[in-house]
Parts: C-alpha cells; structure tokens; sequence
C-alpha cells in the first residue's frame, strides 16, 4: 500500500461536485458580513460616519474599531519576538490605517448584495500622512569565521539581488461562517482551516470565551499554499458579529479582497558577500538582507525572514556564515509564509552566489556544486542555526547523488552541446540548475485516535487539516498499509476541533511525517488492543496470536480468529486506540530543479521548453500525490519568477487588485514537469522514513530560470531580480555583456 | 445604484438614455461595463441592456464593398467568419485574441470601440481598413470616421444620449494584405503590451493600426511604397510610422520596451501580411 500511487479518496465528491466549500454552506437566519476597507494606505482616521449605513435597507449592524476596542491585537502563532509586538494588527483600524485594504469598520445584512452596498455607505474621513516605513528589529545568526574567511579569500562576490512581492491564490477566497448553536451554547466556526484548533482557541482567547465553547468545522478547501486558513483579522470579526447578534454570520472573501487583505509574501532585498578560495570553494557567505513585512506582522511573527536565513547555506557546507535580517514595516498589505516561505529567496540568492563563484573561479557550475555540497558521510549535519524553536540538524541526505541524478537524467553533456550549437545557431536558449534544502514535518506533536467500527470499517480521526494535498488518501493508506486492509474502508476525519482535544493542522509540510507518524503509532496500538481483548475470546495467550489482515488469530490454527469487528463488539462496544508522535526536529528533503528557456531575441519573452525536478522526499507514500505537489508547486515557483508581482505605486496605492493585472501562469506557461522521486536518505527521525514532499517545486525555481534566462542572452550573472520580466530581459540584452 | 431596462426598440433605448439625464449606459456583453460598474466615477443611474431591441441592424452583413457590423456582432461569430478571415484577415485575427472563448461568446465588437480602452485589441484592425463609426441620437444619424470616434482612454465622442448602431469596414482592394500582432505577457487571457495591426495596400504602401502605445488606440498615415523583399526597408519604414507612439509604463512593461516591442511587432506584422496568401483579398 505505502509507495502506490493509489486513486485520491478526496476526488469523488469533488469531481461530482458534491464537496462543499464555505460559501457553499448556509443556516438559516444566517447574516451577512461585509468588511468596509481603507483606501488610503497610510493616515490617521478623522471620522467614521455610519449614519447612512445604520439607515439602509436591509441593515443589521454597523461597528468600528471604537465599538471592538476590548479585542487585543492577534497575537502571533509563530517565531514571536518582543521588538514585534507593537506592530500586530488589531482586527478593526484604531485611529489610523496603515495599508489599502485594512479593515476599518464592518457591516452586517440580511444578504449578501446588501451588505455590499451598504459597505459603500459607510464614509470614512482619513486624514493621508507621508508614507512611514520603520525597521523593527534585526535578526542575526552566525556560525564560523567569517571574517577570516574574507581576508583569506582569493575572489571576493557582492551581489544586490530583490525577489518581488507575490503570494498564493488560491481558487477559493477565505471565508466563514460563525454560529452560536442555541442547543449546545457552541459557537461553531465553520470554514476554518489550515489551523482549526489555533484558530479556535485564539479566538476564544480573543473574545473571552470558554476554550471548549468554540467549534472548528473544517470545509473542503479550494487551496492553502499558507496563506489561506491563518487567524486574520475578518475570521475575529465574525465571531464577533455572530455573538454580538446571536445569529450565523458569513463571510466570503471577493477577489480584490484577497488581493489587498490575504497575506503576501517575498519581498526581499539582499546584500551577499562571499568569499572564495582559488578552486572554486565557498568559505564564507556574508548575507545581509531587508524583509518588507508589510503594515504588521502577523500570525507568522519573525516566521518568514528567520527562516531565509536558516535555510540560506542549502545543501552546502560554507564553513562560515554570517546573516542579519532585517524586518521592515512598510504601508502595504501585511506578508506571511507562502509555499517554500523564506527559501525561494534564499535558494535564489544562495544559488545565484554558487553561479558568481563558478565564474569567478573559472569552473564550471556543476563542479563548483559538487565541491561545495555536504558530503553523506556529514549527515547528520549541525548547521549551528536554529529557526522555529528548532535547531537546523539536516537529518539525512546524499546531495552529491541527487544532483548525478538530476545530471544524469538531463544528460547534462549532450545537452550542453546541443544548447551549444543551438546558441551558435542564432538561438537564445539556456539551462539552469538549481539545488536546494527544504524543511518539513515541524513538530512538537501529532495525535491520532483510531476506531473500528462494527461494519469492519476504521475511523482515523487527526488533528489535521487539508489544504487539498490528499491528507485522507496518505493517511489511509498508511492505516491500510499496517492493518492490511483496503484503504478505501477507511475514513480519515481533519479539521474538526471536537473530535478530538489537540491536533496542528497543515502547514511546514508536516501532515505525512507527523500525522503519518502517530497513525503508525496508533496502528500499532490497535493491533495491541486487539490481540489483548481476543486473548480472552479465542482462549489462547496474547503470544499466540498474530495479526491477519483486519483479524486476530491463533497462530498455527487458520480457522481459529476474530475479525477486529468481532473483538470490539464482543468486548461490549468499539475497538479503539490513541497514539501520539512527538519530535524536536524538523526533517530536511532536499532536490534540484533543471530548466531549460528559450528567450525571444527581439521581445525578451522566456518561453519554458523543459522542466526537471529532482526531489528526495526519504519515502514516498503516493508518488503521484508528490508528483501533483511538484508540478503544482513549480507552476507557483515559475509564477513568481517570471509573472507574479504586487507592484505599489508612489503613495502605496496598490497597482494589481485584479487577476488583470496578478499574472499567474496559466496551463500555456506552465510546463509538464519531469519529476525524479527518489528515496536515497529515508529520515531517521520518525518510523516511516518520510519528508514532507508540499514545497520542493516552488523552491529552487527562481534559481534555475535566472541562470538559464542569462546563459540564454549570454550575459552571465546579469539576472538580480526576480520576477525577471521581458523588459528587464532586453534591458540586459541591450546592456553590455558583463566582463568574465 | 442602477436601474436595469430592456427596450424593444432603438427609440426606446434613446428615450432611456435620455430619461438619464447622462447617467445612462448601454450594456451588450457586459464584458466590460460590469466588470467597472461599481467602481466607475461616473457610474451609471440606467443601464440599457439592448440585446432585445428588435429593429437593430443585423449582427454581421456582408455588402459588395463593405462589411457592417451591428451592436449585437460578437467576436466569436467575428472571428469564425471565413468572409472575414479571408478579407479582413487582421479584424478576424484580432477577434481572436480577445479574452477567452467564454468572453468572445459574450464580447460585442462596438462593445470593444465603445469601451475605448487604448489597448481595446479589434481597433488597430478596424483602423487600417479605414471604418467608419455610425451613431443615432435624438439629432438622427451622423457617421464619422473611426480615428475620429476616440478621445482619451475611456472617452468617445459617443454622446450619453447616443448609441452605436454600426460600424462600416470597407472590403480593401484587391491586393491589399493585412495582419494582426498582438504581444501579452502570457499566452492564457491576458491584454495586450502592445499591438498593432498592419494592411498593405497593392502598391505596398504600409498604415499601421497601433494598440497600448497611446492614450487611445493610433493609426498611422500610409508609407510611400516600400520594397516588401528588403527586410531594411520595412523595417526604415516602420521606423518612420511608429513614431506618433507615445507609450507608458505600467505593470505589464516600462515605456521604453513598449517603443521597442512596437517596432517589432509592426515589422512582423507587415512580413506576416505580406507572407500570408490567405491575406489576399480577391
Ligand atoms: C476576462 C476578460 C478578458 C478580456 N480580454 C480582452 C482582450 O483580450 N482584448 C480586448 O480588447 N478586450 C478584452 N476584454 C474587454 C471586453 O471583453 C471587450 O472590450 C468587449 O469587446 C466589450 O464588449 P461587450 O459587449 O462585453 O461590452 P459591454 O461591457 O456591454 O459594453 C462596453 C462599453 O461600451 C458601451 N457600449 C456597448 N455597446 C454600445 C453601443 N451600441 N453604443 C454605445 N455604447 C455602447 C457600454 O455602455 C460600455 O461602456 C476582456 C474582458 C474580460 C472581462
């Protein structure tokens, strides 16, 4: 079962379009909320006037930030540092705004297309002051001699390189539903996601409830990439409506919502010096860098700049390192983690430093790679960085031989030639590697709880959540796997807070490691129960029985068992067993992407023609669900290499609020993309070996297109920015070739 | 917030637009009055679907020498069209590009004038075969040439008491050659960076229809004869025309890339006219 690309249990109900997503659902006496935004991104509030508003048709209520002034701020779920604390969001403006899009007053209606409107009654009176960036605070981390390093160096590199500002969308808005159950005096959340028991206890928090009074009902969900399901400040807003009312309040985000009040993220300027020695070895990498966070900083804390400098150095052994971050507040919609946060800039930035000091050497980049990877006889390897409470140990990995795969896969040196002539042919084509370390499988803990019904049937209820990743299938499979029945028996139950006491939902890449891991566990636990009860019922001691494909029998004696069904309701009721997975450390995959462009001599346009991900995800579950993720992830990484930008204007006027102008690559950009599974490092850390398999396509895609756009123009190591746009592209093309 | 109307005849619809004191527009595929509707400045007190007006000119006809495209000529019918294909090629093509199919089976060609955005990708077409715009108001009918219909982004010399009622595409001579190019930043729906439409009349003189280079859609004057087979000299006379482009830059390319993508594609646009057998009007 494990390592079949088994059919999604998921698909059925979304192909017959029987799933249900937020917006989807209704209650009765259900209102309406919508969210009144600033248009100014940067002033102080003169006046809120909510007379008009308080007098249309159809209106519920009408609140600003004066009437939710006993709510705190949100509070951070990650990585939280003190110098942040003035800057989280309160979840309506108080006083002044700080970015277009940032809720200022909220509106209740009977439906929908009222509140709507009503929205554009309520006049809000912002005195605009000069935009104010402030630096909150530096992050810094170090490890080795750096400055040693410098004075040893044969080749010195100091490259300025900015990655934009771009983000996930997913196909469905955010949205929820908030409904006090009269029954059982419950205020159920319905919509929430990612993070259903944070977010149910965060809001209970918040607004003062009793913890056990607060439901989380997870929906399906039309995609997460990690910024969908995180505490924002709307979910707080209609909690707090629906109590205020006592009524069921909905909310569903619109488009241009989303585009100005969902999280962006990137957004990074760097500053690298490194240091090189005359073969072409890396000794120190000296990185400085300013991470635009946006208005606050949310759930998220320090999560995303602490991570790119974490996971900076990759797969290589740079025996000295040196990384300051700093965290800038700016007047633009505030930034989280998005798919491979943090480490599709450092992957660019470490990946466009290994290329500079290829050129610098006079070698060629691949050896240059190969000399500067962590040998497997390191592993595991201390990187002395910590990052999420966590210290950085790459638990397992053959990086050399990841890269002969992807190397040999390409066959590098043919196509080499063949790029080669093609060039001397009048073409403008090029090939980019770039290698890469992602993280996954973030603690501290995981529970499941399974149970067996009387039909034989089995129950796996987790703390987990989906963002569409296939949680149910892999999960079932890995029940099946260890109780040797037909993983379509089997239901998994995510994302309801009732269901279970704790449970951390889905983001890190961890749900297969860690919810993967305590299903194990509690398979395991089962198997125990089982064969204690039976011992009793079939007469035979506890080691004479064994396990056979959902029966307990006596060894020896074929006719002699009970199936699990049986023992539970002989055993007067269900058979059921609990287990948990708990870790300190992160599990660390790892890969390389390969492209290969075609830039458009006269327009600068970068047509894809081939795509290879190499990924070493330790053990892989369903190859076809990694294989989804990869192609999915890389369409994202392409995205935001070549396409994807919230441009600002002057006075922080958002310039893309439409799908107009957000340019995500659609089925013509996007590439088939060859994927190379392997298993060569299984993760010593948890009892199936596995990585987390969700962020590996996005990572290194910035990396590999920037080299292959500029071995395709000929101007090596003219690509610093991404997205690199066609008129970045002839820019550098009219430029003259840069020396060496 | 607007009322919606659906008259049954063209008087009708003139009479609603005056009962709007100006606040009245017209509303066809909606493609792009819905899209803006709550967020126009000058957003609409009435809105005049006229899809069931009945005494409109017919969609598309098809004259000796002209083409007349009513209010209701969509671009999926505009773009199928073998006639078009054949004598209008750089119209058909453009037709083409817009949007999707789902948006080309609602977008209205008038719509796309009377939207009168610079990069509205059917006019640099409609320009080089040198249409014309018919209106009726409550003064009657006036008809005035194409280039003459536009003022600034948005704006038309369509009065707020006034609709379009046709546009004239006079069927070029025999010999005449034409083609559309169009950049965009990716291949799915997207608007254009820049485009331009180019005809070739039989004795090779050149006018460029020019898309997203200036405040409303350009056409150029006509060349003198150009020698077709030296790529110098269409590329010497492109030079020349494109210069009444006056691009800006914008998220989806600087100014600078737009002067020069302009030339580029002018160029492929003569040189695919020109290679194109199926553009040859017989
Ligand atoms: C997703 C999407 C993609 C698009 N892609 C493109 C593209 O690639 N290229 C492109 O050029 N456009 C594009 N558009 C814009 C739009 O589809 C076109 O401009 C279309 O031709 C408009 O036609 P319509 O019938 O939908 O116009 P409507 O929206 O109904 O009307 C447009 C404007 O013209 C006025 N109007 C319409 N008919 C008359 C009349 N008879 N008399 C007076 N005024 C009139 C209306 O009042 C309104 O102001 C796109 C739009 C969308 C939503």
């Amino acid at each position: 079962m494990i390592g079949e690309s088994v059919h999604r249990l998921e698909d059925p109900p979304l192909l017959r379009g029987d799933a249900r997503f937020v917006a989807d659902i209704s209650f009765p006496n259900e209102a309406h909320l919508r969210v009144v935004r600033s248009e100014v991104a940067c002033g102080e509030i003169v006046d809120i006037d909510v007379s008009e508003a308080l007098r249309a048709d159809g209106v519920v209520g009408v609140w600003t930030g004066e009437d939710l002034a006993a709510v705190p701020p949100i509070d951070f779920r990650q990585i939280g540092y003190d110098e942040l604390l003035p800057y989280r969001q309160t979840v309506l403006a108080r006083g002044s705004v700080r970015y277009v899009g940032e809720p200022v007053a909220i509106v209740v209606a009977e439906d929908a297309y009222m509140a709507e409107d009503i929205a554009e009654l309520v006049i809000v009176d912002i005195e605009p002051l000069d935009l104010a960036p402030v630096e909150a605070m530096v992050l810094e981390g170090e490890y080795g001699l750096v400055d040693q390093a410098f004075c040893e160096a044969h080749h010195v590199l100091d490259l300025e390189l900015t990655v934009g500002r771009h983000s996930g969308i997913p196909m469905e808005t955010r949205g929820l539903i908030a409904r006090p159950d009269p029954e059982t005096g419950r205020l159920e959340l319905h919509g929430a996601s990612k993070v259903p028991h944070y977010t149910c206890a965060a809001i209970s928090t918040m607004l003062n409830l009793d913890p056990h009074t607060v439901v989380g009902r997870e929906c399906a969900v039309g995609g997460g990439f990690g910024i969908r399901g995180e505490l924002y400040p709307e979910d707080v807003l209609v909690a707090w409506a629906a109590l205020q009312l006592n009524r069921p309040v909905k909310w569903i985000e619109d488009r241009r919502e989303h585009l100005i009040a969902a999280n962006h993220s990137r957004d990074q300027r760097h500053r690298v010096r490194a240091a090189v020695d005359q073969d072409g070895f890396i000794t120190a990498v000296d990185d400085e860098f300013w991470y635009d966070q946006g208005a606050y900083v949310r759930t998220h804390g320090a999560t995303v700049p602490s991570l790119t400098a974490a996971m900076l150095p990759g797969p290589y052994a740079f025996p000295a390192y040196r990384s300051r971050g700093h965290i800038v507040l700016s007047n633009k919609t505030p930034a989280g983690t998005y798919r491979a946060p943090g480490r599709f800039e450092a992957t660019f930035v470490c990946e466009r430093v290994v290329e500079a000091a290829a050129r610098a050497a006079g070698l060629d980049p691949v050896s240059v790679r190969r000399r500067n990877l962590i040998w497997p006889e390191a592993m595991p390897f201390d990187r002395q960085l910590s990052v999420l409470g966590t210290s950085v140990v790459l638990d397992s990995g053959d990086y050399p031989r990841i890269l002969d795969r992807l190397i040999d896969h390409i066959e590098f040196e043919q196509l080499e030639t063949d790029l080669a002539r093609r060039r001397s042919e009048g073409e403008q084509v090029g090939l980019g590697i770039g290698m890469f370390v992602e993280k996954s499988g973030l603690g501290p803990f995981d529970d499941v709880e399974i149970t067996v019904r009387d039909d034989g049937s089995v129950e796996v209820v987790t703390g987990a959540a989906s963002v569409g990743q296939g949680i149910e299938t892999v999960i079932a499979q890995i029940c099946a796997d260890d109780l040797d029945m037909d993983y379509r028996n089997i239901e998994v139950v995510h994302g309801q807070t009732d269901r279970i006491s704790r449970g951390m939902g889905a983001f890190a890449s961890r749900v297969t490691v860690m919810t993967g891991s305590a299903t194990r566990f509690a398979t395991d636990a089962v198997k125990d129960v089982a064969r204690d009860l039976a011992a009793n019922m079939l007469e035979a001691s506890v080691e004479d029985l064994e396990y056979r494909a959902g029966a307990i029998g006596v060894r020896g004696q074929p006719d002699r068992s009970l199936t699990l069904a049986e023992v539970g309701s002989a055993s007067g009721g269900e058979l059921r067993a609990k287990a948990s997975f708990t870790t300190d450390h992160m599990t660390y995959p790892y890969g390389a992407h390969a492209v290969v462009v075609v830039v458009d001599p006269h327009t600068g346009q970068v047509e894809i023609e081939r795509y290879v991900v190499a990924y070493d995800v330790g053990r892989a579950i369903n190859p076809m669900l990694i294989e989804g993720q990869i192609q999915g992830g890389a369409a994202q990484g392409i995205g935001g290499a070549l396409l994807e930008d919230f441009l600002y204007d002057g006075v922080g006027q958002p310039l893309v609020t439409s799908f107009m102008d957000y340019l995500m690559p659609t089925a013509s950009e996007t590439p088939a993309v060859e994927v190379l599974l392997s298993e060569d490092a299984p993760s010593p850390s948890n009892p199936l070996g596995v990585k987390g398999a969700g962020e590996g396509g996005t990572n290194a895609c910035g990396a590999a297109l920037a080299t292959a756009i500029e071995q395709a123009i000929g101007r090596p190591g003219a690509v610093t920015d991404l997205p690199v746009t066609p008129s970045m592209i002839k820019a550098l093309m009219k430029a003259a070739p840069a020396g060496g | 917030m607007a009322t919606y109307c659906r008259p049954r005849t063209v008087s009708e619809v003139l009479a609603a637009l005056a009962n709007a004191e100006g606040r009245g527009r017209i509303l066809v595929g909606g493609t792009d009055l819905l899209v803006h509707l709550r967020k126009d400045p000058f957003a609409p007190t009435v809105v005049v679907d006229i899809k069931s007006v009945n005494d409109l000119p017919p969609a598309v006809e098809i004259d000796d020498d002209v083409v007349r495209f009513g209010p209701t000529a969509r671009m999926a019918e505009i773009s199928g069209d073998p006639f078009i294909a054949g004598h209008l090629p750089a119209l058909g093509a453009s037709a083409r590009v817009v949007g999707s199919i789902a948006i080309r089976n609602r977008a209205t060609l008038v719509g796309n004038i009377c939207n009168a955005s610079p990069a509205a990708d059917t006019v640099p077409a409609l320009f080089v075969y040198g249409s014309t715009v018919t209106l009726t108001g409550p003064g009657g009918e006036r008809t005035l040439p194409l280039v003459e219909f536009f003022v600034g982004p948005g704006q038309t010399r369509c009065g707020p008491d006034e609709i379009v009622i046709r546009i004239d595409v006079p069927i070029p001579d025999r010999g005449h050659r034409s083609a559309f190019q169009r950049l965009t930043r990716r291949r799915g729906v997207d608007l254009a960076t820049v485009s331009v439409a180019a005809g070739v009349d039989a004795d090779a003189r050149i006018v460029l229809g020019l898309g997203c280079v200036g405040p409303t859609p350009l056409v150029t004057d006509a060349s003198p004869p150009v020698d077709l087979t030296d790529p110098a000299a269409i590329e010497g006379a492109v030079e020349e025309l494109v210069s009444i482009a006056t691009p800006i830059s914008d998220v989806r390319a600087a100014r600078d890339y737009r002067e020069a993508m302009v030339r580029v594609l002018a160029v492929r646009a003569v040189q695919s006219a020109t290679a194109a057998s199926g553009g040859v009007s017989s």
